[in-house]
């Protein structure tokens, strides 16, 4: 003992040293990993004056506690339950005397606070989510739960209630021993506890019920939250806590306050409000009384706002922790009672604030933190973007059912002018903040992805906000357009620039996104309707002009500002950019929009209307700003991904579009590769072809579909065979200009891939296959150039994706037989080449090459498995003709890709993803011909499905042993059925397959497991149990070998019997018997993980 | 306060800085990002615990992170919560691709809170440059509901990536004010020169110079 307390006490010391750190935590791992510890951990406890001794022997006592439980007598439990409680008690005091001097009173608070503090570790350990990881079965914590709910819960609350608000008053004065903080943590324990709704199901296994934040305790609890006294005592806590505002108590009351606004559901008696006012009765609903007092206390600690904000700002640290406390009140409040309630709650002419009712204070107050800086990142001031994001959060809920809900009464008179006030903050803040940015010169890296979508996120919101008063709104962006207009263009005189035009151009640059955002919603592949607020004001608003079609005209003409060469000079690319972006999203809802009813924006952007001369203009402000803006990749990728995407996406607008003689000059541009279309980057081609593809979905007819495509491609498709035909090809393939080329022009086919659509796949395919020599000759010739290799593969697995599945066998054929040749040349000049290469920098260039060959690989193959699909269910119609061998191909695929693969290539995330998923398929389709495999590639394979099976992601890990499943049961069955099955590849002792049983064995007992993983081990685990009975009976041997326990030997026998001889199950892998052995094996899990892991 | 046996430049405050995690969610690539610089691409489960110091320039002058960087995944736990104590200050990462991640906050953080009784405390969620992502920036309540910071960060395009530092800097000093002054200080990476491997590779790099290469679409580490 003495020794073992100076060993953890040394380590505890060496821990802190860099130096000594290594060897210390090996030897307090093994210490907490030991036997028995239990004795050594109190000695510890007791005598140890090193705190960090006594912390890590309470942890081993902690977790040696759960994990020996079940083979302890029930004597040992009482004792260390006595010794825990009796510590717990005796040191109680520790803590606290380093605060507070002297207990007072009778009795012992120190004492009566450690209880306390049980009662909410009760609490957590009982609810599934919070609970310590103890090895059980979930079913058990959810009885747990559920009984402690239904029995206990409540009156710990009113016992925290009780205790609390008697020793509020000595709390105020520091002379409770921290017994009322402690109540309230505890009341805030109980109020987070994930309370199930009545008569619901048990829960699966772990996971919460619901992800939000809300309280939902349901009906019983009404008696013990409603009432006026449930609360007023904490009013009065606060009230005395006046001037003690950062207060370990002050905070944590009005944590709890915060907590109690989150309150919502059944709790609330039906009588709903406006039933109310309906039958003429008076007073409020028992929910908008609770709220009243809730927003009462709440409203105390940000009056008046703006010299709250003023106190903030100024570095009053008690007033802004009280800030952002009452903003999460208010926000996690406005889901649940939204503004309507907010409203009954505390109408204008309530004494509590001076104008308006509580929603003109929220707006007031959303003003002051948006003036403190609170959309303005650039300023970095902390708790006013904290503020204002918590608060443009809680308006967003506020005002949510007036936004997203077809109703028909309109937001309130109150909410509108709330919302007009805080939008119209919200949107001269930004363009201040716009302004300021402008003249910086520091460049931040703006387009990173995260500070993207921070930007949408954001301007989503403030969108909601602004549809909630929508004509104001409109009215506002209308109106700041033209003066930003106006600006820029006095920036201009006689042709040329005389000022600056760095200020408007960012001005409107954002107001072109707000603008976009505010009108339209993202299409997402869908196509999204006009938002619901726009739409009721274009019903009614009948005066001319009609705002939505004003503030759509002013988009439309920013962007075709790049039409007018005189204005050419005020176009910034980034001007430019936000404008096509913003009119690609106005477009796809606005343009021919399909409510044909809408009269107003029908006339002004529907098909009968003005809809093609917007097209028209679209069209042309593409091809301008592609043709005129040389080298601007962004805006590029702009107008080809966003613009031109949006308009090939209706087959409506397609029709139109492929007549427009813009469209036909933008299609004649690319089919004769233009010098500006060459110019493009190669990406940028792609997507322009691919568009240009898409839009012959809007012709009808199939002659007049096949010339178009052949007029875009025929000169690209020239350009390849002629190319590749080139007879000194081999001397010229590496000059920069040629290699240019071909990478443009196999971005090119890739381009026409994606955009195959049904009406155009035959002309393409016709057109790709003239093109498969000539590209086998191009991988010939640039074997030396992993790049093009690489890109050749990415064609090949775009044009099999596009294909595959609309082809007649004849063709399919043919597809998979260039597939063939171009695998087996890639294998000829490759396999080689990724070897013996040892420099760090160079490894890892190879890596990342064959990291990215391999992936262009496995969706090449993924997508020709795809054809097994079509082949089943035509595979009676094809009479003679023998069905395509997709499986041949993918084999020799298979054979090309496995040595490439590494265990360190697997360790990139998406690459063992698409490998393992290609994987589970082609063994569960062919387990007989991957068995046939010769024996490297065999054993390659098995080595990677080992990392599978232990690999740390659920789809791997679930993929791997569906794959490791099939190879066994086809196995299993070979070798019951008097054949070899694996057996050629099986050589070894133990063999291969067998010694799965123990990976996965060890995955199921010592590895962190979920459900789903039981469900599939156990396909696995059935085959190779009953192929390999010896190999089965040897691990059951040396897992009993490694106890020492008797207890614990006889719990692992009996677990270890029982999963083969219980329930029915036979030898057998037949589907019942599968079923009724993945149930034995949850059992067996639960049993044994509770005797094998040292948790 | 520094650590006992850090060699800690003389003056330099430094705070012991605890980082958990779901395993995955990019704790190690975070701090590599602040040593080297480099964005780590593969996977490798951390084991038990890796200490690195990480420093800062403030315009109160300079500061030093003991970021405790901890393993994710059970298995590799090691001491676990053993790693915590005496912590000053801890940053929650979970992958806005997983809700798994973000439902195991909670755990992490009552972990957390038992070992050290008030520190400050950021939340990130890591991965935001990731399209598919599936934790939205609504859902993330847990923060507030703790009274913690929030950060949604990238360790890939270094979005973000001062931010919980910066908090935590100004917790720990007490200054809401403070600031960083200059770019974050990277260490150069550690590169070790294999003369003759050396030449062949700026032979390589010279040829394929003559070649504008094309850069690829697919993230490697998406």
């Amino acid at each position: 003992m003495e020794a073992m307390q100076r060993a953890v006490e040394q380590a505890c010391i060496d821990f802190q040293r860099p130096a000594t750190q290594q060897q210390a935590e090996a030897t307090l791992i093994e210490f907490r990993n030991s036997p028995s510890p239990i004795a050594a951990c109190q000695h510890i406890l007791e005598h140890s004056s090193n705190p960090d001794a006594r912390f890590q022997a309470v942890v081993t006592l902690r977790e040696a506690a759960i994990r020996e439980w079940v083979l302890c007598s029930p004597a040992a439990h009482r004792s260390l339950r006595t010794y825990v409680l009796h510590h717990i008690l005796r040191h109680a005091g520790e803590g606290a005397s380093l605060v507070q001097k002297q207990l007072i009173g009778t009795g012992n608070p120190a004492a009566r606070q450690a209880g306390i503090q049980i009662y909410e570790e009760i609490v957590t350990e009982f609810s599934p989510s919070t609970a310590s990881a103890m090895g059980l079965p979930w079913d058990y914590h959810e009885r747990c739960c559920a009984s402690l709910e239904a029995d206990y819960l409540r009156s710990f609350y009113v016992h925290a209630v009780n205790i609390a608000r008697e020793a509020a008053p000595a709390a105020v004065k520091e002379q409770d021993g921290g017994i009322c903080l402690a109540c309230i943590s505890l009341m805030m324990a109980i109020l987070c506890w994930d309370f199930r709704k009545p008569g619901g199901p048990l829960q699966s296994f772990g996971t919460r019920r619901s992800d939000s934040s809300q309280v939902r305790p349901g009906a019983a609890w009404a008696e013990l939250l409603l009432p006026a006294e449930a609360t007023q005592w904490l009013w009065d806590l606060l009230a005395a806590l006046q001037g003690n505002e950062l207060s370990p108590l002050a905070l944590r009351a009005r944590s709890l306050t915060a907590l109690l606004c989150s309150v919502c559901g059944d709790v609330f008696p039906p009588s709903n409000a406006s039933d109310r006012s309906a039958l003429g009765l008076p007073g409020l609903s028992a929910q908008d009384a609770y709220l009243q007092r809730l927003l009462g206390a709440v409203m105390r600690w940000i009056s008046p706002p703006e010299e709250v904000v003023h106190r903030v700002a100024c570095g009053d640290g008690a007033a802004e922790s009280q800030l952002l406390d009452a903003c999460r009140a208010f926000a996690v409040a406005a889901p649940v009672h939204r503004a309507a309630g907010f409203e009954r709650a505390m109408p204008g002419d309530s004494s509590g604030s001076p104008s308006g009712g509580v929603l003109m204070t929220l707006a007031r107050l959303t003003q002051a933190c948006i003036g403190a800086g609170g959309v303005r990142q650039a300023l970095d001031v902390t708790w006013a973007l904290n503020a204002t994001d918590i608060l443009v959060d809680a308006w967003a809920d506020l005002l949510a059912q007036e936004c997203t809900l077809r109703q028909k009464t309109p937001p309130s008179a109150t909410s509108q002018a709330a919302a007009t006030a805080v939008f119209t903050s919200f949107v001269e803040a930004a363009l201040q903040d716009q302004a300021s940015g402008a003249l910086e010169d520091e460049e931040e890296d703006e387009e990173d992805s995260g500070n993207a979508e921070a930007r949408e996120e954001w301007l989503t919101r403030a969108a909601a906000l602004g549809r909630a008063a929508v004509l104001p709104s409109l009215q506002l962006l209308v109106r700041l357009f033209a003066e930003r207009q106006h600006q820029l263009h006095q920036c201009m005189a006689a042709g040329a620039l005389t000022r600056d035009p760095s200020v408007p151009l960012e001005e409107l640059s954002w107001l072109l996104r707000m603008g976009a955002h505010l009108l339209a919603d993202p299409g997402e592949g869908e196509t999204p309707m006009v938002p619901l607020p726009i739409m009721a004001l274009v019903s009614h608003h009948y005066q001319q002009p009609n705002p939505v079609e004003q503030l759509s005209q002013c988009l439309l003409a920013v962007a075709g500002m790049c039409l007018d060469e005189s204005a050419r000079p005020l176009c910034s690319p980034r001007l430019m950019e936000a404008a096509i972006w913003a009119v690609a999203r106005w477009a796809d809802t606005y343009l021919f929009p399909e409510e044909e009813f809408n009269s107003p924006l029908a006339a002004a952007f529907g098909a009968e209307g003005g809809g093609l001369h917007v097209l028209d203009a679209l069209v042309k402000m593409a091809g301008a700003l592609l043709s005129h803006w040389p080298g601007e990749v962004d805006l590029h990728a702009v107008v080809c991904k966003r613009l031109l995407r949006v308009l090939v996406h209706r087959r409506p607008i397609c029709s139109r579009l492929v007549h427009l003689d813009s469209w036909q000059h933008l299609a004649g541009a690319f089919a004769a590769q233009a010098q500006e279309v060459r110019e493009l980057k190669d990406k940028v081609q792609r997507s322009l072809v691919q568009s240009l593809c898409l839009a012959a979905a809007g012709i009808p007819n199939a002659q007049t579909c096949e010339q178009y495509i052949t007029h875009i491609m025929h000169s690209v498709a020239a350009e390849v065979t002629a190319l590749a035909g080139h007879p000194d090809l081999p001397s010229i393939a590496d000059r920069p200009d040629v290699l240019q080329r071909v990478y443009a022009l196999l971005e090119t086919l890739r381009g026409a891939a994606q955009g195959t659509t049904a009406r155009a796949q035959p002309t393409l395919f016709v057109m790709t296959a003239s093109l498969m020599q000539p590209l086998l000759l191009l991988q010939t010739a640039y074997r030396r150039q992993p790049e093009v290799t690489c890109l050749i593969l990415k064609v090949a697995g775009d044009v099999v994706e596009a294909h595959v599945s609309y082809l007649q066998a004849q063709d399919a054929q043919v597809l998979c037989q260039w597939v063939l040749q171009l695998l087996q040349l890639y294998s000829k000049y490759n396999l080689g080449l990724i070897s013996v290469q040892t420099g760090k920098r160079l490894q890892e260039e190879a890596a990342t090459g064959a990291y990215r060959d391999l992936r262009a690989l496995l969706k090449l193959l993924t997508h020709l498995t795809q054809r097994d699909l079509v082949d089943f269910g035509t595979g009676s119609d094809n009479g003679g003709q023998a069905a395509v061998d997709v499986a041949q191909v993918v084999f020799l695929g298979l054979d090309v890709l496995i040595p490439l693969i590494s265990l360190d290539l697997l360790k990139f995330p998406k690459l063992c993803r698409a490998y393992f998923t290609l994987l589970a398929y082609m063994l569960e389709v062919y387990p007989e011909r991957v068995a046939a495999l010769p024996a490297a590639s065999f054993s390659t394979l098995m080595r990677t499905l080992e990392f599978g099976v232990a690999a740390p992601e659920a789809d791997v890990v679930q993929s791997s042993l569906e794959a490791l499943a099939a190879l066994a049961r086809f196995h299993c069955d070979a070798v019951a059925g008097g054949h070899p099955g694996v057996q050629a590849q099986n050589a070894g002792e133990p063999p291969v397959l067998a010694r799965f049983l123990e990976v996965v064995m060890r995955r199921l007992l010592l590895e962190e497991y979920g459900r789903d993983v039981v469900e599939h081990a156990a396909d696995a685990l059935l085959p190779l149990i009953l192929a390999y009975p010896s190999a089965y009976q040897h691990i059951g041997e040396s897992l009993l070998a490694g106890q020492q326990d008797a207890n614990m030997r006889t719990t692992l026998t009996r677990a270890l019997t029982e999963l083969m001889s219980t329930n029915g199950v036979i030898q057998s892998t037949d589907r019942t018997n599968r079923k009724r052995f993945r149930m034995n094996l949850g059992k067996f899990v639960t049993d044994a993980r509770s005797v094998v892991r040292l948790r | 306060m520094a650590l006992p046996g850090q060699t800690t430049p003389e003056g330099v405050p430094s705070f012991k800085l605890v980082l958990v995690g779901d395993g995955g969610t990019g704790k190690t690539t975070f701090v590599k990002r602040h040593l080297t610089g480099e964005f780590e691409k593969k996977y490798e489960p951390t084991i038990g615990v890796e200490v690195h110091p990480l420093d800062f320039t403030t315009n109160r002058g300079k500061l030093r992170f003991y970021c405790w960087d901890t393993a994710g995944q059970e298995k590799f736990g090691g001491l676990r919560d053993g790693y915590y104590i005496h912590g000053q200050c801890a940053i929650i990462m979970f992958d806005v691709t997983s809700r798994l991640t973000y439902k195991n906050v909670p755990t992490w953080h009552r972990d957390l809170c038992r070992v050290c009784e008030n520190i400050p405390i950021v939340l990130c969620g890591n991965k935001v440059d990731v399209k598919n992502r599936q934790v939205k920036p609504k859902q993330v309540t847990f923060h507030r509901k703790k009274n913690l910071q929030y950060h949604e960060i990238s360790a890939k395009s270094n979005y973000n990536y001062e931010k919980p530092f910066l908090y935590l800097a100004r917790k720990l000093v007490g200054d809401p004010n403070l600031h960083f002054v200059e770019q974050v200080a990277l260490a150069p990476p550690e590169v070790q020169i294999d003369l003759a491997q050396q030449q062949a590779y700026e032979q390589q790099l010279n040829d394929a110079a003559q070649a504008p290469l094309p850069d690829d679409d697919d993230d490697i580490a998406e």
